[in-house]
């Protein structure tokens, strides 16, 4: 493999042990899985942030980078941790997670990333121009940066981001290439216009075609916001190993291969038919991924004259950033006056809250339904954002 | 794929990760998502509707398409192989970055780009060599 000087002396140890070893394993991707060739990054954003993914194992990994003296080159965010910074207590953490999860959280900060901890970076300032080379994980992200923005990023994983924003380099892959293009046509004609709509759209074809970028067509060629192409992302993402999809209004490519595949009300009614609401729910989540300012907006204005029920958690979820606009704004004291809990850091499925076999989780993303189904004990439901907001209050 | 006599039957592939294994398969068409789809306190398939729901990772060699989902995956697998609840072996026949990096960080023996056919000619409880400095995955038909 042809290295630069930088290169050469990252491998041979001048920058540290922690940094030969990210280098190393970047190579290693490269020669297996890429062109046998590295590309410089811009920004890069790390995945594997709440003690209750990684584990003891995860914090060892990450604070053997940190005390091997590894520094971020690039701009580097990460991804949301198992609690509130601010308001640890409210899904139940206890004494030894909430000790290792800040640990984690030091360890990257030592390595140089910012405390964004949110899946959406791209609403916290680091946004990537159309055509900027980064390395990102948490895949509804990495997803959203190639399909939405027009970045070039691979799928990272977890430690291969963290690695590629210390080194400043990713493996050159067809991802990294204009070579990336659609291999299956999906012609939509099932009518998608609410998030949950949007996020179980992408988990189907995620399932149907886990291995091959999507050209997705929505019949009538509707027009659809990046907030539900974020949604649209973090489907796809859940079901699938791809790292891309291309949508009509977006990209008029003629497709070389034919194949075509169909989605229909049918399909998606039976997906949504796995997760029906059968119970009153007793926790309402919203914010899988973190919801914007202007999501944060649309739900302020549908819950100010309403009151959470009693015996229901009414959680949404946003990242720091947002958040504080939030604030400024006067948005978070409507949500907070009706009685529902507007969160930053964190997300259902990251978070360690017990949810035992007798509550019942309603939420408006296929995503959270997907992982929270194995993840915890309760039932899930998947609803619109509006039966979400109705379920939850009482007007 | 090549028969050597009537014994075994040989698949090449590219071994990414060095080492090899011989022993129990594990096979699935389904592709897998270490966070959410694996337990990682017992390393048991936990995925609603999953082929392997249920089966146990550990000790095997583990063979299917590619993964999928979380990016978080890497450090499961790294967490299942600390603990040794990790399959001793991966097989794929499409490389990803989630197997990919997990399997470097924890030294398990990788053997991708196998052919297809691989999911269908062989099956969970056959024995085999999967020999990743050669490249080569080796379905074994004699008697031990």
């Amino acid at each position: 493999m042809r290295l630069s000087k930088t290169e050469k002396m990252m491998l041979e140890g001048h920058y540290g042990e922690a940094c030969k070893r990210s280098l190393e394993l970047i190579i290693a991707i490269a020669e297996s899985y890429g062109y046998g060739e590295l590309i410089r990054v811009k920004s890069a954003h790390v995945s594997g942030v709440s003690y209750k993914n990684i584990g003891d194992a995860g914090l060892e990994y990450i604070k053997d980078l940190a005390e091997g003296g590894a520094k971020a080159r690039v701009r580097t965010t990460m991804n949301p941790c198992g609690f509130d910074l601010d308001k640890p207590w409210l899904f139940g953490v206890d004494e030894t997670f909430f000790k290792r999860q800040l640990e984690i959280i030091k360890s990257l900060e030592a390595i140089g990333v910012e405390p964004s901890l949110t899946c959406t970076p791209y609403y916290s300032g680091n946004k990537p121009r159309r055509g900027d080379h980064v390395a990102w994980a948490e895949s509804s992200a990495a997803i959203y940066a190639n399909s939405v923005i027009g970045a070039y990023t691979n799928r990272e994983s977890g430690p291969s981001a963290l690695a590629a924003a210390i080194t400043g380099r990713a493996a050159l892959t067809k991802d990294h290439t204009d070579e990336r293009k659609p291999s299956v046509v999906v012609e939509v004609s099932a009518k998608v216009s609410d998030y949950s709509d949007w996020s179980l759209l992408g988990l189907v074809i995620g399932r149907l075609v886990p291995d091959e970028p999507p050209l997705i067509k929505v019949r009538g060629g509707v027009r659809v916001t990046d907030d539900e192409l974020k949604c649209l992302s973090a489907g796809l993402g859940a079901s699938s190993a791809t790292s891309i999809f291309w949508t009509a209004e977006q990209d008029n490519q003629v497709l070389r291969t034919p194949k075509r595949i169909a989605v229909t009300s049918k399909d998606l009614k039976r997906a949504r038919e796995e997760w029906t609401l059968t119970r009153r729910p007793t926790v309402v989540f919203i914010g899988c991924p973190h919801c914007s300012l202007r999501e944060i907006k649309e739900i302020a204005e549908r819950v100010k004259r309403g009151r959470v029920k009693k015996d229901v958690m009414f959680i949404i979820s946003t990242s720091r950033s947002v958040y504080e606009r939030a604030s400024k704004l006067g948005l978070l004291d409507v949500i907070e006056r009706a009685g529902a809990h507007l969160v930053k850091d964190t997300c259902l499925v990251v978070s360690p809250m017990k949810l035992s076999r007798n509550e019942v989780v309603l939420t408006d993303s296929a995503k959270t339904a997907y992982y929270a189904e194995t993840m915890t004990n309760a039932t899930i439901a998947l609803g619109s954002r509006r039966a979400c907001i109705e379920e939850a209050l009482k007007m | 794929m090549h028969r050597r006599g009537f014994e075994d039957v040989v698949f090449k592939g590219k071994g990414i990760v060095k080492g090899s294994f011989r022993g129990e398969a594990l096979v699935t068409r389904e592709p897998i998502s270490f966070l959410g789809g694996v337990d990682p306190s017992t390393g048991e398939v936990v995925e609603r509707g999953h082929e392997l729901r249920g089966k146990i990772l550990a000790g095997k060699a583990l063979i299917l398409p590619h993964g999928k989902g979380s990016t978080v995956g890497s450090y499961v697998l790294y967490s299942l192989a600390k603990k040794g609840l990790a399959p001793k072996a991966i097989v794929t026949v499409k490389t990803d970055l989630m197997i990919l990096t997990g399997c470097v960080i924890s030294g398990i023996p990788l053997l991708s780009e196998v052919p297809g056919e691989v999911l269908d000619m062989v099956e969970s409880g056959d024995v085999v060599e999967v020999d990743a400095y050669r490249g080569v995955l080796r379905l074994i038909l004699e008697q031990e």
